[in-house]
């Protein structure tokens, strides 16, 4: 057992747990909040994965933006009926024997793989890098982000301001 | 055991994928699926990351993809819950199970 | 093999920094319930001790509008992401680095004088 290895079960039941959390608890914050440790985990997995840039922008926007504007989300609508109804339907029995299969048949694909000599200089200037191969070869894309972090703006604000109007009237 | 193999981040992934998948099946708070669906992209951010140290190729590709995925959650994030808002005011109720306008 | 070795163990202090963070706050509680006079009273646990019993839960719904400030927050936080790598890779990428960075500065601008014009900034 290596430092690594002792990480890599740390890390992977902290985030196990939180998604576990996240389907039994009843009440919708703490579901966020028991979401926020997964995150953080993955973050942690990355740093083991030597993606130390990865794991700075999944704290940044995973455990800072998306769980913050989820928050916004729970806390602008109402949600009364913390109780959901205990009793199993027969659709969630459906979803359970799907997701099941579908985690059967990709557990012996992940099986069968055969293993190669992991890379060792991945995290040496690894922001640096990322710079560089960003700005040169992966331009398209990047300019194409610009574009639809764009389009999401405008589109959400469309969505959502509408408000103002509709309340002013009755 | 030297040190972790590939296929120990490939499980961790596909537990963290089923969780999100069951989630989103089955949850009736939207909210909740969005959330949902923000852990399977992140269960597929750590299948990206895995193979570009220990893919045949490995490189710096799969890290900057995984950013790329990220910013598409979050912008799809952000558009979701300003649906969700929309569709708050006409039904004033976030379940999943109320929104089938196009059935009736 | 050598190199990941030092990366990993520079991860070594975070951790100790993060169990020294779990600690204390449980051992400054512990020692805070073993330390202090325990004399339970019916009084003691309602939220006030006079005035009108709370009703409902703590948390309201917030009005829509404010849904618009957390939209804008997560528009430029990855906004940021992308101008991190951008800045430490300057002295190689050089000019035209920097017309693509403008490019992309210049697209979100659009998208904050958008956000301007519908007056999304104005706190009400």
């Amino acid at each position: 057992m290596t430092g690594e290895v002792i990480a890599f079960f740390v890390l992977a039941i902290v985030a196990i747990m939180g998604g576990m959390l996240l389907l039994h608890l009843s009440n919708v914050v703490h579901m966020v909040v028991a979401l926020v440790f997964t995150f953080l985990a993955i973050a942690g997995i990355f740093i083991t994965l030597s993606a130390e840039f990865v794991a700075a922008v999944q704290v940044l926007i995973y455990s800072g933006a998306v769980t913050i504007i989820m928050l916004f989300g729970i806390m602008l609508t109402r949600h009364d009926d913390v109780s959901e109804k205990k009793q199993i339907k027969s659709s969630t029995l459906l979803a359970a024997g799907g997701v099941g299969a579908f985690f059967l048949l990709m557990f012996f694909a992940i099986n069968g793989m055969s293993v190669s000599e992991p890379a060792t200089n991945l995290h040496v200037d690894n922001t640096k890098r990322i710079g560089e191969l960003l700005y040169t070869n992966y331009l398209i894309p990047f300019e194409l982000i610009s574009v639809l972090l764009l389009a999401a703006l405008i589109g959400a604000i469309i969505l959502a301001k509408r408000d103002d109007k509709q309340e002013e009237k009755p | 055991m030297n040190n972790v193999p590939l296929s120990g981040y490939l499980l961790l992934a596909l537990v963290l994928f089923c969780i999100g998948l069951f989630g989103a099946l089955t949850k009736r708070n939207a909210v909740i699926v969005l959330i949902s669906i923000e852990l399977m992209l992140n269960a597929v951010n750590i299948n990206l990351v895995a193979f570009a140290k220990y893919g045949e190729n490995p490189g710096l590709t799969g890290q900057i993809f995984a950013l790329f995925t990220m910013t598409v959650a979050a912008a799809e994030a952000a558009v979701g819950l300003a649906i969700l808002m929309a569709l708050y005011r006409k039904r004033k109720s976030v379940h999943v199970d109320e929104m089938n306008h196009l059935k009736q | 093999m050598d190199l990941t070795n030092v990366y990993q163990n520079n991860y070594l202090v975070v951790v100790i920094f993060l169990l020294l963070g779990i600690l204390l706050p449980v051992g400054a509680l512990t020692a805070g319930r073993l330390l202090r006079p325990y004399k339970p009273r019916k009084e003691k646990y309602t939220t006030y001790e006079s005035g009108i019993e709370p009703f409902h839960q703590s948390w309201i719904q917030f009005n829509v509008r404010y849904y618009l400030f957390a939209l804008l927050f997560v528009i430029f936080d990855v906004e940021t992401v992308f101008l991190y790598p951008w800045a430490v890779a300057y002295d190689k990428l050089g000019m035209f680095a920097l017309i693509e960075m403008t490019v992309f500065i210049v697209m979100l601008a659009f998208g904050l004088l958008y956000a301007w014009r519908k007056k999304v900034l104005k706190w009400i």
